[in-house]
C-alpha cells in the first residue's frame, strides 16, 4: 500500500525573534558562570581557563543554539529545562570553586556539562514532537526527527550515568542485572528449541495425526503425553509452545497439559542431573522419587483442571496468528518445501517473541526478588517438615531456576529434610515466576490459580511421604 | 514497520548478543559451567533463526506492528540494553549479602573430595563447618594457600572477610562462601575497597575465636578473573 504523504509546514525564516531567544539563552547561561566568578575571589584567584568556562557553557550553546532554531516559541518544558540546566551549572562552578582546580578533575565539572546537554536535547526533542503532533504536522506517522533525538539523547544519558555512577552506589543494580540475563540467558535457547519443535509440529506434522490422536481416548493419551516428556530433552519453557501446540491442534488439553509439566521433571538431562547432584545423599532414589512425583503431579493436575474443558488456549495466545500474508492456511497445506521453511520460520519467531517477553518479565520478577530479599529469609527456616515443604515451594516458585540445574540448589537446603527438598524439585520445574507469567498468556490467569490450588497440597503431601520412604 | 520484520529483528537482536557472549567469553558472567555449553547452543541456534526470519521479512511485509506489540518487542530487549547500560556487571558484595545461605558451606561437606587438588575458598569455608571434611580435604592449619576471591567486609583489625560465588547452572543459583583472611602486618594500613579482587598467598591458621583463618604473606590487587565464579 503507497504511503500518505502529509505536506510538511513550510519551516519560517530565522528571524529577530529566534536570534533574541538565543541571546536570552546564552546570557543566562553566562550570567550562570559569571555571578560566582564576580563574588568568589577564590575563583578568580584560580584563573580558570577559558576552555573549563566554555566547557561549562556547553549546555547553554545547545539550548541556544536549540533557541535559535526556526521553530516555534519555546514552551514551559523547555524553560523548565533552561532553569534547572542554570542552577545545575552554578552547582558545578560552586563545586569546583570548593576544589583545587590543578588537581583532578571533578566528575561534576567533566561529565556535567554534557550530561546537561543531554538533558537539553531530550527536554526540546520531547517538546518539539509534541508541537508537531499537536499542530497535525505528524499525520499517520508517529515518529518524528525530534523524537529521535529526545530518545537518543535520554539513551546516551542513561547509558553515560550507568557508566560514570560510582559502583557502590549500582551495588543492587549491578546484582539485579546479572540474575536477569543470567535466568534469560539460560532460559531463551530452551525457548527456541521448544519454539521450534512448535513450528515443526504445526508445518511438518500433517492434520490426519492429530485427528488420529485426538479420536484417542483420553485414557490413552494422557500416559503416552506424560511419558513422551522421557524423551524430550528441554526444560520447563520449551514445553509451554509444545503443549500449546499440541492442543491448537486437537490434542486433549488434558494430555497437552500432562505433558507440558511433566516433561521439565523426567526429561533425561533434569534426572541425570539430580544424580548428580544427589550423590552420595539418596542419588538414584531421590531420582526416581522426582520422577515418580512429577508424573503424578502432573497427571493429577492435568487430570482435575482438564475436566469439563477446563483448560482453554487464550484467544491471543499465537498458536496460529502469525502472519499469513501470502500463503493460504485452508487445511493447512504449506505447500512445497520452500514455503514449508518459510512457514517455519515464521511460527518460530511468532512463538518464540511470544513468549520471550513472559520469560523475560519473570525472570525480572525472580531477579528483583533475589536482589531485594536475602536467601536466608528462606533457608533460616527451621520449623516442622510441612512448613519447610511450604517453605521452599516458596523458594522454588520465588527463584524461577531451569530444572536442569535446581537440584544442586535443593542438595544445598541440608537443613530441610529430604520431604521439603523433594518438594522444592518437583514444584519449582511446575510452577515459577516466569511459569506463571507463560501459563497466564497460554491458558489465563484462572488456569494458574487452580494450578496452584490443586498443586500445593498434592506436591507436599507427596513429597513429605517420598521423603520419609526414602530415608 | 510490520509486525513480521519487528520480530525478526528481535532474533537478530538476541542471537547477536549470544553471539558476543560467545566471542567474548563474557558468558561466564552469566552462565555457571555446567551449562555454558548453552551460550554456544543459543548463539548457533539464534543466529539460524534470525537469517532465516530477516529473508522471510525481506521478502514478505505484513501486517503493520502495533503498540502492544513495540512495547512487548521493548520488555524482551531489556536484559541486553540493561546489560549494555552495565557492561561489567557483576555479583559483589551485595549479591553475597543476599545470597549468604547460611548453611552454604555445609552442602559441599559430603561430597568426595580429592585430597591433594589446592584448595579452594570454598574448602575452607566448609572446613569452618566440618571437622570430618576438613580431615578428609587436608583443609589443616600450616596447610599453603592461594586463592583469589572479592572483598566483602571490609579489613577491621587487619582482618577482612573474602569471598567467592560458586555457581552450577546460572549467576541466579549462585552460593557465596566466606574466609576471614588476616592481612600481612606491612599491609594492614593500605586501603582494601568493598567489591575490590584480591590474589591471597599464606598459609592456615587457627583464628583466636576458634575455626580457620588465612594468614596472608601476599595481598595483591587483581582485576576480576574471566570467570568470577569458584568451581568445586
Amino acid at each position: 500500500m503507497s504511503q500518505i504523504v502529509h505536506p510538511r509546514p513550510a519551516l519560517p525564516a530565522p528571524g529577530g525573534a529566534a536570534l533574541t531567544r538565543a541571546a536570552i539563552v546564552l546570557g543566562v547561561g553566562l550570567a550562570a558562570l559569571a555571578v560566582p566568578f564576580l563574588f568568589s575571589s577564590t575563583w578568580r584567584l584560580e584563573d580558570p581557563s577559558l576552555a573549563l568556562v566554555a566547557w561549562l557553557g556547553l549546555p547553554f550553546a545547545v539550548l541556544a543554539a536549540l533557541a535559535a532554531l526556526p521553530a516555534r516559541p519555546m514552551r514551559p518544558l523547555v524553560l523548565a529545562v533552561s532553569a534547572f540546566d542554570a542552577v545545575l551549572v552554578t552547582f558545578a562552578v560552586q563545586h569546583l570553586m570548593e576544589r583545587d582546580l590543578s588537581g583532578t578533575v571533578e566528575p561534576v565539572a567533566a561529565y556535567g556539562p554534557p550530561a546537561l546537554a543531554l538533558l537539553v536535547l531530550a527536554a526540546w526533542g520531547a517538546d518539539a514532537h509534541l508541537q508537531l503532533r499537536a499542530d497535525g504536522a505528524l499525520g499517520a506517522r508517529r515518529s518524528s526527527v525530534p523524537l529521535l533525538v529526545a530518545l537518543g539523547a535520554a539513551v546516551a544519558l542513561t547509558l553515560g550515568a550507568a557508566r560514570l555512577a560510582p559502583v557502590e552506589d549500582l551495588a543492587s543494580a549491578e546484582t539485579f542485572v546479572v540474575l536477569l540475563a543470567s535466568i534469560a540467558v539460560e532460559a531463551l535457547p530452551f525457548v527456541l528449541l521448544g519454539a521450534l519443535v512448535s513450528a515443526a509440529l504445526e508445518v511438518f506434522v500433517p492434520n490426519g495425526w492429530f485427528e488420529r490422536v485426538a479420536r484417542l481416548p483420553l485414557r490413552l493419551q494422557m500416559p503416552a503425553a506424560v511419558m513422551s516428556g522421557f524423551c524430550f530433552p528441554v526444560c520447563e519453557c520449551g514445553s509451554v509452545p509444545v503443549a500449546r501446540r499440541l492442543i491448537s491442534r486437537g490434542v486433549h488439553p488434558a494430555a497437552g497439559v500432562a505433558f507440558m509439566l511433566s516433561s521439565p521433571i523426567v526429561n533425561p538431562i533434569v534426572l541425570f542431573s539430580t544424580y548428580v547432584a544427589y550423590q552420595g545423599r539418596g542419588g538414584w532414589a531421590v531420582v526416581a522419587g522426582r520422577a515418580v512425583l512429577g508424573v503424578m503431579a502432573a497427571a493429577v493436575a492435568a487430570l482435575v483442571l482438564g475436566r469439563r474443558g477446563g483448560i482453554a488456549l487464550q484467544a491471543r495466545a499465537p498458536g496460529h496468528e502469525h502472519d499469513h500474508a501470502g500463503h493460504d492456511h485452508a487445511g493447512h497445506d504449506h505447500g512445497h518445501a520452500g514455503s514449508k521453511l518459510r512457514h517455519l520460520s515464521d511460527h518460530l519467531v511468532a512463538d518464540l517473541t511470544f513468549m520471550g517477553k513472559f520469560v523475560v518479565l519473570g525472570a525480572a520478577l525472580a531477579a528483583l526478588l533475589q536482589t531485594a530479599v536475602p536467601q536466608s529469609t528462606f533457608a533460616g527456616v527451621l520449623a516442622s517438615p510441612v512448613v519447610g515443604g511450604l517453605v521452599l515451594m516458596a523458594a522454588a516458585f520465588v527463584l524461577s531456576l531451569c530444572s536442569e540445574a535446581d537440584a544442586f540448589v535443593a542438595v544445598s537446603f541440608i537443613q530441610f529434610p529430604l520431604g521439603p527438598q523433594l518438594a522444592f524439585l518437583v514444584f519449582g520445574p511446575i510452577m515459577d515466576l516466569k511459569l506463571g507469567l507463560l501459563y497466564s498468556a497460554t491458558f489465563g490467569w484462572r488456569f494458574v490459580g487452580r494450578l496452584i490450588f490443586v498443586l500445593v497440597p498434592f506436591v507436599l503431601a507427596t513429597s513429605l511421604i517420598a521423603g520419609e520412604v526414602i530415608r | 514497520m510490520s509486525r513480521r520484520l519487528l520480530g525478526a529483528l528481535i532474533v537478530t537482536a538476541w542471537a547477536v548478543f549470544f553471539d558476543y557472549l560467545w566471542a567474548s567469553g563474557d558468558a561466564l558472567r552469566y552462565v555457571g559451567p555446567r551449562t555454558s555449553w548453552v551460550v554456544p547452543f543459543g548463539a548457533i541456534s539464534l543466529s539460524l533463526a534470525a537469517v532465516a526470519a530477516l529473508s522471510g521479512a525481506v521478502r514478505a511485509t505484513g501486517a503493520r506492528a502495533s503498540g502492544r506489540d513495540a512495547a512487548g518487542s521493548l520488555l524482551t530487549l531489556s536484559p541486553i540494553a540493561l546489560v549494555l547500560v552495565l557492561p561489567a556487571a557483576s555479583l559483589g558484595a551485595q549479591a553475597a549479602s543476599v545470597k549468604d545461605a547460611p548453611d552454604a558451606a555445609r552442602s559441599i561437606t559430603g561430597r568426595a573430595v580429592a585430597r591433594h587438588t589446592p584448595l579452594t575458598l570454598a574448602d575452607v569455608a566448609a572446613a569452618n563447618v566440618s571437622a570430618d571434611f576438613a580431615k578428609r580435604r587436608g583443609v589443616l592449619p600450616g596447610r599453603r594457600i592461594a586463592i583469589k576471591g572479592l572483598v566483602s567486609r571490609a579489613p577491621s583489625g587487619g582482618v577482612l572477610r573474602l569471598t567467592r560465588f560458586t555457581s552450577s547452572c546460572c549467576a541466579a543459583d549462585a552460593l557465596a562462601f566466606h574466609a576471614p583472611v588476616k592481612l600481612p602486618p606491612a599491609q594492614i594500613r593500605k586501603h582494601y575497597t568493598i567489591d575490590q579482587w584480591l590474589a591471597i598467598e599464606g598459609k592456615l591458621a587457627r583464628a583466636p575465636k576458634g575455626g580457620l583463618i588465612i594468614e596472608a604473606t601476599q595481598a595483591t590487587p587483581i582485576p576480576e578473573p574471566d570467570n568470577p565464579y569458584e568451581a568445586i
